[in-house]
């Protein structure tokens, strides 16, 4: 009965021991707590003159950390922007090569302001030279893209008269001739009709030519085949 | 009398030290604080009702305690206060528990 009486005492003493542990932690926590959230809340005229000067190395500190990753932020943002800005350029230019290649290849349709030229030729004297020099004369005054009898022209294009036929290439064409190129008509037109230039030397020359040219607002070129190399290589530098 | 001596002590440790919190565990050692006066409040209703285990109680006290200031750091970490949810359900807990201690002294004392 003793041992049974004296089992049950240690026991209850041990649980108010580990009550006072928890209560004294309970205590402890609860001062620290409050200490805590008064000075959290603490204004900042009743802090001491040495807090003061801790707070405000604290805060400066802070700032000086702050700016640091302000700056370095910053350069990060200017160097990935200027990737960004590379990149887009490099897209842009590659863009503008790659148009400038096909529309001179003249593989892709083309439209834009320029001119239309009508070539009459009742008697069929013309020959496939002059309307190639009409060509070189619109090159020369700037046509960006041509086209006769709604066929693109590209460095292998060629004109030839065989048996009292005009061929463009293998492609027979007939009166009148249309040519249309795009590029500034005031250009081509001043070009084309200027006093000895090719059309007065055509209607002068070649007997039945008649040669209109007409400025216009849009004209749309078709794509036209892509021209065969065979020998030509690039040149890779 | 020696929970009560330990209660006083701890106070009195507590102030003796000078334990800075920074502001950012404020809001943690707060609700801490509320889990544990929970348990605590928890404990005594138990011990009244003669129901009291000390196992029990030190596992409660210690895990409400580190818990509840998980769940808040988490809640934080998540974007979501489960703070104000901590709060409410120690508070009630806390609010039923002591009702319940007061209606027990009352019986005693035949008040009631």
């Amino acid at each position: 009965m003793k041992e049974v009486l004296e089992i049950i005492d240690r026991q209850a003493r041990r649980t108010r021991i580990s009550i006072a542990i928890i209560c004294f932690l309970l205590g402890f926590l609860l001062v620290t707590q409050i200490k805590g959230q008064m000075a959290a809340a603490k204004p900042l005229q009743e802090e001491s003159e040495k807090n003061l000067v801790e707070l405000a190395r604290g805060l400066r500190d802070e700032v000086t950390i702050q700016k640091a990753e302000s700056a370095t932020l910053n350069l990060q943002l200017y160097k990935v922007e200027r990737v960004a800005n590379d990149k887009k350029s490099v897209i842009e230019e590659v863009k503008k090569t790659r148009d400038r290649f096909v529309i001179s290849t003249g593989v892709v349709g083309v439209e834009g302001r320029g001119v239309r030229i009508t070539i009459n030729d009742d008697r069929g004297r013309l020959n496939g030279i002059d309307l190639f020099d009409v060509l070189t004369e619109l090159r020369a005054a700037g046509a960006e893209a041509i086209a006769v009898e709604g066929q693109r022209v590209n460095v292998a294009t060629s004109f030839s008269r065989r048996d009292n036929m005009m061929f463009m290439g293998d492609r027979r064409i007939e009166v009148p001739y249309i040519i249309e190129a795009i590029g500034d008509p005031e250009t081509i037109y001043q070009a084309l009709t200027m006093v000895g230039g090719i059309r007065d030397t055509l209607t002068s020359s070649v007997p039945g030519v008649s040669f209109e040219i007409a400025t216009t607002a849009m004209i749309s070129l078709p794509g036209g085949e892509t021209p065969k190399y065979e020998f030509a290589r690039a040149v890779t530098e | 009398m020696l929970p009560l001596l330990g209660l006083i002590a701890g106070i009195v440790l507590g102030l003796l030290l000078k334990i800075p919190v920074p502001s950012t565990i404020v809001k943690y050692l707060g609700i801490s604080v509320l889990a544990a006066l929970d348990s605590s409040i928890g404990g005594l209703r138990a011990s009244l009702e003669h129901k009291f285990n000390d196992k029990l109680f030190i596992t409660g006290f210690f895990g409400n305690t580190l818990m509840a200031a998980f769940i808040v750091f988490m809640g934080d970490r998540l974007g979501i206060d489960l703070y104000l949810a901590a709060v409410v359900a120690f508070g009630v807990r806390l609010f039923q528990n002591l009702a319940l201690v007061r209606r027990f002294y009352f019986q005693q004392r035949r008040w009631e």
